[in-house]
């Protein structure tokens, strides 16, 4: 971990260097008019590289001109090892990565603005508040959204049932009153939380179900500090402090199996490896929306984005294949070599072709509602640097005791510091 | 008597040290369950139904997709030749390269500092030692941007040019060359030898003890160098162990099956290791006490 860590602060240090050297790999740019290879750095599992590289290889067919060898990059590495090559002009022709990746990239000048290659059709065809999180303050969409993650409620059933819960908790309210039902039945933690477990990103899901917001739309204030906020943090912390959600990452599946847990809050790729990863607990579990608070439904939206790199000799190719992906017959490849190859399930940023997905229909219904309350993550300045002092001063609150409206004063200086 | 009070009083070492064995034996018995059984909770200690799936899964096939199946260890990469082994190939060739050649440029500059009327040569050597001072990481941007001016990214030469360079080691051969007695080399000079076959006859085979100790600390580092090789790897043929296990373990994120398959590639990987260690133990062991480096 630290050396990841130390890739993070080489990659960083880069950024100065590289700023005051001129990049070997800065060749003139290409049309895409002669034969282009291009490398596509895939973050993610080798089967999502795998499942990518099927899907180039139909573009090929399409595109007897275009060769794309999908390489795949863990996500621990991968913020690393894209941003030294952004930053040295020397790597991956196409990258995809976090939502936020493009943003950061692209400021840096390590990526190309989709917008001179018109992903118009792109943006009607995806969610708006996921187009927001990825299009810059200044208007740049240095890359499209590629998949998607979502929040889901998962739950057994027969343990709901055991404690006197008729249906899944679709308020606050009803999911503490299930966790107070739950333990007294015999459940040992009634309820856990995934995907950035005691970080910033649960919590804003809370957030937006009391009706806050980080900055407001146009990224000229913070707005961390409200009353929303407060009962949002309150709310969050409540769950650790009286109603026994683990502060570690769990083994969900593993949790549910067993009956140690009832009801988990995470990511939608869970659901893919439940069945076989645990055997015992095929059948026997659940989906559902997020509970609900007082502003209504409200849920963080994950994910990739895939944009071209600003080095790349083949700007127009890049482009044109980044585009394609948004076709239905790549979305298509895509689905059905996901599950293939790695048992998951792809959410492609088309929600129309949703209905498509290899999921139950259980799961693809609460994933059709989820996608009427999402936001993505922010796309205002300092953000990213700002995530990690923010939750740092939410967990106090958990862990110190602190007061909501202090710790989030604190968070608001720092990103307002961080905006500019 | 005393014997056994000494043994007792080790008794809580003994029980350290197989505690710290548990991991390992934890990976290797992980490499050989199935998947029902490695998923299984609580989880059982012996494999019971022993399988080689995880290096191989015959019923494997990449058009199908079937619970509790992924592909082994062996048949992943297929882009790459020679696919998993590729990446231990990689390891150790550049492992063994930088430690070959590391250590004859320490000897090298060792014997200059200590046995060569070099001027200089004090302030040469507080150089070299204070260069320790500096934290690695401080380096890697420079080494960073020559290697890529030089166009040497995804390359042998990239991986292995900035590694030969080791101050530590030119350190360690300089203390241990000073206990050579001087008239050896003054006498190998009045037989009319020159610098370079004193330094190759003469020295050296004095040397052993110390290049062997200084060779399993260099190999060992190399094997296990993950941060270098992740930034200038831009293409799978080239990738070493460490990254290649990163990669994998990318998977199991998704599909907890994959998790045998790591562990497989856990235990090949510390094979090498393992081994190294247990061939030159006595080595490793004077290494340590002759350095005093700690854990």
């Amino acid at each position: 971990m630290q050396a990841r860590t130390l890739a993070a602060a080489l990659a960083t240090m880069l950024l100065a260097a590289g700023c005051t050297t001129t990049g070997a790999g800065s060749a003139p740019q290409e049309g895409a008019d002669g034969p282009a290879e291009l490398l596509f750095w895939n973050t993610g599992s080798d089967e999502q590289a795998a499942a990518m590289q099927a899907a180039a290889d139909r573009y090929r067919e399409l595109h007897p001109d275009v060769t794309i060898k999908v390489q795949a990059i863990a996500w621990d590495d991968g913020h690393a090892k894209v941003l030294t090559a952004a930053t040295s002009r020397s790597g991956p022709d196409i990258i995809s990565g976090g939502l936020s990746w493009g943003i950061e990239f692209g400021e840096l000048g390590g990526m190309i603005d989709l917008n001179r290659y018109d992903v118009s059709q792109a943006r009607q065809q995806t969610r708006p508040e996921l187009w927001n999180s990825i299009t810059s303050p200044g208007g740049a969409v240095y890359g499209i959204p590629m998949d998607m993650t979502l929040y889901v409620f998962y739950y057994r059933p027969d343990l709901l049932q055991k404690a006197g819960v008729s249906t899944p908790p679709a308020t606050w309210a009803e999911l503490f009153t299930a966790v107070d039902k739950l333990k007294a039945s015999g459940v040992p933690t009634p309820l856990v939380e995934e995907w950035g477990t005691f970080e910033w990103l649960p919590w804003f899901n809370y957030l937006k179900q009391a009706g806050g917001s980080l900055y407001s739309d146009d990224c000229t204030q913070v707005t961390i500090n409200s009353e929303q906020a407060v009962l949002a943090t309150t709310t969050w912390a409540d769950q650790y402090r009286r109603y026994g959600v683990p502060k570690a990452t769990v083994d969900v599946g593993a949790g549910l199996a067993k009956g140690e847990y009832a009801m988990a809050i995470g990511a939608s790729y869970l659901a893919g490896g439940f069945d076989s990863g645990q055997p015992a607990l095929k059948g026997k579990w659940q989906t559902a929306p997020l509970p609900t608070g007082p502003a209504g439904a409200g849920s963080f939206v994950g994910g990739k984005i895939v944009g071209a790199m600003s080095y790349t000799k083949y700007p127009q190719a890049a482009a044109d294949f980044v585009k394609w992906l948004y076709t239905d017959e790549a979305v298509e490849i895509l689905q059905r070599e996901v599950f293939t190859r790695g048992g998951e399930l792809y959410i492609s940023p088309r929600p129309e072709l949703l209905a498509k997905a290899n999921a139950s229909d259980n799961l693809k219904q609460t994933l059709q509602t989820t996608l009427d309350s999402v936001t993505g993550p922010p796309n205002c300045k300092g953000w990213e640097t700002s995530g990690a002092e923010v939750s740092k001063r939410l967990q106090a609150v958990v862990n110190d005791d602190a007061d909501p409206r202090t710790v989030l004063a604190e968070a608001a200086a720092v990103m307002q510091g961080n905006l500019g | 008597m005393t014997r056994l009070r000494g043994e007792l009083i080790r008794l809580p070492l003994y029980l350290a040290g197989l505690t710290m064995l548990v991991p390992f034996y934890w990976m290797a018995s992980a490499a050989f369950k199935p998947v029902p059984e490695l998923t299984r909770n609580p989880p059982s200690f012996v494999p019971g139904d022993p399988t080689l799936d995880a290096f191989y899964e015959p019923d494997w096939d990449p058009a199908v997709r079937a619970d509790q199946v992924v592909a082994g260890l062996f048949q992943r990469y297929p882009d790459v030749p020679g696919g998993f082994l590729r990446f231990m190939g990689n390891s150790l060739f550049v492992a063994a390269t930088i430690t070959v050649l590391s250590l004859l440029i320490a000897a090298l500059a060792a014997y200059a500092l200590t046995k060569m009327d070099l001027p200089g040569r004090r302030v040469i050597f507080v150089v070299v030692v204070a260069s320790m001072m500096i934290p690695w990481q401080v380096t890697l941007v420079p080494n960073y941007l020559i290697v890529r001016n030089l166009e040497w990214l995804n390359s042998y030469p990239g991986y292995i040019v900035p590694a030969l360079a080791k101050a530590f080691v030119v350190f360690f051969l300089v203390q241990y060359m000073r206990s050579i007695p001087d008239d050896l080399v003054h006498a190998a000079r009045v037989d009319g030898a020159g610098e370079f076959r004193i330094w190759w006859r003469v020295i050296m085979p004095l040397m052993r003890p110390a290049l062997a100790a200084m060779a399993i600390f260099v190999v060992l580092a190399e094997w296990n160098n993950f941060l270098w090789p992740l930034i200038i790897v831009q293409d799978d043929t080239m990738a070493n162990v460490p990254v290649a296990l990163s990669r994998l373990n990318a998977s199991n994120a998704f599909n907890p099956h994959n998790m045998a398959v790591i562990m497989a590639a856990s235990l090949l990987t510390s094979l090498p290791t393992v081994i190294v260690f247990l061939a030159f133990q006595k080595h490793f062991t004077r290494g340590i006490a002759l350095s005093g480096i700690k854990g």
